[in-house]
């Protein structure tokens, strides 16, 4: 039958596979939404934020609005154990503003956690600068490790 | 004796069954090409479908899926919600609550059952993986049997590149509830509605001018427009847009049709897809039904009262559906959804104010609209036609509230044409939009305008210049030709390809003005109030001669400096991203103006085609037309994978891919 016509003999692999992994027969074949966590710990080697780059400047292209520029924060993760995540926040109390990345970890690796920058009307902030703290941790359902903290002033560059 | 006459008729039957099915297919896809370029655009236009909610009031919607999928017009349970209680939407009647688009959410019923019932064989998410891998099969398989195909290279390579996309989604599959099934077969009912609109595109334009022609406009519907942008986002646009390109469509068919019989059925037919939208945005429609009405009677070869009365049935039972749903929900089949009170949530959608006078600052949600209450008048009629006398009564205590709802849209829509800086706004370039308020997207400067959105437009600008010639041509003829006035030419003789022009131009015009008075407005991304008139746009560049000459004589320079153009699109605004550092309302700013750029180009192209075509070959034509589609495709893909992010991936190999991307 598959000689000339692979595509049948996939067709059949493809409807096999999704039977044998349906409910009727429970292999399971999908894993934990990407961004659910559960128990577990990782440790940290090093966190690296470029805070001089935290500030608001002028939108450009025609967005004629300022932006909240925020850093990326780069984490080395050295052991993962279960299926914690590392939070990063950039907490502006002034504003009522916080800005948070996450990433679930799974194995040791590289991670970068960049938050959007934020938009403000242009020349709604009154200050000349604002104080932020930026803070990584490790969470899961078992421990709540604060790996990261830095207390950053924010200039209005605009 | 019996067993081979039986064996006999089982392939008779078998046989009939293939002539039939084949007789179906040609009515549905016009031939394989048709079929190949709709499973080309369900399976590219999928591959980016993001499961979940993009713009708020899709939670309602959803919700009434879940209703009308359990047999129920009212909805019974908050399956999807950002909040717990009301959301932006829902109408009450009687304590009952109701969604609204009810058409569009009756064409979704199917891909309901479709999903929830594979769902108890396999498992959710991977049922998704194999209906977008049987898809690529299907598409593999069709393509290979068209001429230009080596049939057992394109199946061997072709499969081989399904059972990778097929392993690696397996490889990566994640959870997905089996609740989420309804609001992923509501998204995949407005991709199979955009697809459908790439084939309806085919279908019109091979009909006019051959299949390349056909081919070309098909695929930049679908990819290079903003329809590609909405394929996944289960609003109605899309699948108004479709309808009233198809309408089109069967109104150029019984144009075109001499077979007196095939023409009225074609005729009738643009009646029946044009009154379905009643059903889904009565206002819309309404406009549609009555365009098509004037352009069709004043070009029609007959107009007898057979001809009117087979019209009118149709209308009448394609509007069936929406008074039937109206009469059963308020008691009043005149008054759709939109126009009883909502619950909470303000306004989100174009409806009409329900209070009585100017803007009285009264709360329009909380107005008692009417409703099904004619006791009185229905008291006395014999008992067989109270009923129907009692809707009669009720829809037309509700005409005058319509009447001055849409006279006051078009009258409204009129005068901001003489508002510049507003048009600019809207059609040309956005930027940041004084009037807008970006408030409600955290300032992002999200919300392009229509040129930004769809750069093939830039195309149109040799409109003019083509008009100016013709009508000086005439006029030269018509001096040449004693006696005879430029403007005597009978509208009822104008060519099946000028009605055709007539009633696009007319819908084109009708369409847009009706909703400028509300324009420009947030939450609209690609101007999506005029989504319906995004194909009818991309006819008007298709009917150019130079566009058309690129895609007949050069179609590999068209499909190449296409497929370059998408490349390029990708470079330049991804490189965009990672040097200049872009937030979301820049990075979409950036890209417009790339668009802008692109737009520019290709009408420099087809208006140098068209003035000087010894000057400027139709290879530059076909350069200058992929530019602008490719950096639109580019918009398409970027949006789905960068610029905006909600929900999950349907296809979770996609997911992996999106992650590697430079994040904004």
């Amino acid at each position: 039958m598959a000689g000339g016509h692979p595509h049948l003999l996939l067709a059949v692999v493809i409807a096999v596979s999704l039977v044998a992994t349906g409910p009727l027969v429970g292999v399971d074949a999908t894993g934990p939404p990407a961004t659910d966590f559960g128990d577990g710990t990782a440790s940290v080697s090093d966190v690296t934020v470029e805070t001089g780059e935290l500030a608001v400047t002028a939108g450009r292209f025609g967005t004629d609005v300022d932006y909240l520029r925020v850093p990326a924060a780069v984490v080395d993760v050295e052991s993962v154990s279960g299926r914690p995540r590392l939070v990063y926040v950039v907490a502006v109390p002034a504003l009522d503003l916080s800005l948070t990345e996450q990433a679930v970890l799974t194995s040791t690796s590289t991670t970068r956690l960049d938050p959007d920058d934020r938009g403000f009307e242009r020349g709604s902030l009154a200050n000349e600068s604002y104080d932020a703290t930026l803070t990584v941790r490790v969470q899961s359902f078992t421990e709540s490790t604060t790996v990261y903290r830095e207390n950053v002033t924010v200039e209005v560059e605009t | 004796m019996s067993a081979p006459k039986s064996r006999s008729a089982a392939v008779l039957d078998r046989e009939t069954i293939r002539v039939r099915a084949r007789a179906g297919g040609r009515w549905l896809f016009g031939d394989r090409y048709g079929l190949v370029l709709w499973l080309a655009l369900l399976f590219t236009l999928g591959a980016t479908w993001r499961i979940g909610v993009f713009i708020t009031d899709t939670y309602a919607t959803a919700n009434t899926l879940v209703a009308l999928s359990q047999g129920s017009l009212a909805v019974t349970e908050i399956r999807y919600s950002l909040t717990l209680g009301s959301q932006p939407g829902l109408h009450r009647v009687d304590g009952l609550l109701y969604g609204r688009n009810y058409g569009q959410l009756a064409v979704a019923v199917p891909f309901v059952w479709l999903l929830e019932g594979g769902s108890v064989v396999v498992d959710a998410r991977l049922l998704l993986a194999g209906l977008w891998s049987g898809l690529g099969l299907l598409l593999v398989d069709q393509t290979s049997r068209l001429p230009a195909f080596d049939r057992d290279r394109t199946l061997t390579v072709g499969s081989l590149a399904v059972a990778v996309l097929f392993v690696g989604t397996l490889l990566t599959a994640t959870d997905l509830p089996r609740d989420q099934l309804v609001l992923a077969a509501y998204q995949l009912s407005t991709l199979v509605a955009a697809a459908t609109a790439g084939l309806v595109c085919y279908r019109l334009f091979t009909l006019l001018h051959g299949r390349r022609v056909g081919l070309a406009g098909g695929v930049a519907l679908g990819l290079a427009t903003p329809v590609g942008f909405w394929a996944t986002l289960p609003k109605r646009h899309t699948f108004v847009a479709m309808l009233a390109l198809a309408t089109v469509y069967a109104f150029s068919v019984s144009r075109h049709r001499a077979d007196g019989r095939a023409a009225l059925r074609a005729r009738a037919g643009a009646y029946a897809l044009a009154g379905f939208v009643t059903w889904t945005h009565a206002f819309e429609a309404f406009f549609l039904v009555a365009t098509l009405g004037v352009v069709d009677v004043l070009t029609a070869r007959s107009n007898s009262p057979r001809q009117l009365l087979v019209v009118g049935l149709a209308l009448l039972a394609a509007s069936t559906p929406m008074l039937a749903t109206n009469y059963a929900i308020s008691g009043n089949p005149a008054e759709p959804p939109r126009l009883l009170p909502n619950v909470g949530g303000g306004e989100v959608e174009f409806v009409p104010d329900n209070s009585s006078g100017a803007d009285g600052g009264s709360d329009a949600a909380g107005e008692d609209s009417g409703g099904p209450a004619n006791d009185g008048e229905t008291e006395g009629g014999p008992p067989l036609l109270a009923p129907v006398l009692g809707a009669t009564a009720a829809a037309l205590s509700k005409f005058d509230t319509i009447s001055r709802f849409t006279v006051g849209a078009v009258v409204e829509g009129t005068r901001v044409l003489d508002d510049p800086d507003r048009l600019t706004a809207i059609f040309v370039r956005s930027g940041n939009i004084q009037s807008l308020n970006y408030r409600v997207n955290d300032f992002e400067t999200i919300e392009l305008a229509l040129l930004e959105a769809m750069p093939l437009l830039g195309a149109l600008v040799a409109f003019p210049v083509l008009l100016l010639g013709r009508a000086r041509r005439l006029v030269a003829d018509a001096r040449a030709a004693t006696g005879v006035h430029p403007g005597s030419v009978s509208h009822r003789r104008l060519s099946p390809a000028r009605q055709t022009d007539l009633l696009v131009g007319a819908l084109a015009v009708v369409m847009t003005v009706i909703y400028l008075s509300r324009l420009p407005l947030h939450s609209m991304l690609t101007v999506r109030y005029l989504h319906p008139v995004v194909p009818l746009a991309v006819y008007g560049v298709v009917r150019l001669p130079a566009v058309r000459d690129a895609a007949t004589r050069t179609p590999r320079w068209l499909a190449g400096s296409y497929l370059c153009s998408v490349a390029l699109g990708l470079l330049v605004v991804l490189g965009g991203i990672l040097t200049l550092d872009l937030a979301v309302g820049e990075a979409v700013q950036y890209h417009a103006l790339a668009n802008l750029v692109t737009a520019t180009l290709a009408g420099s192209a087809v208006v140098g085609r068209t003035v000087v075509p010894d000057r400027v070959s139709a290879r530059v034509t076909a350069v200058g037309l992929g530019l602008p589609a490719g950096f639109t495709t580019a918009y398409v893909l970027l949006a789905a994978l960068v610029y905006f992010r909600y929900g999950t991936y349907a296809f979770d190999l996609v997911r992996v891919l999106a992650g590697s991307l430079p994040s904004l």
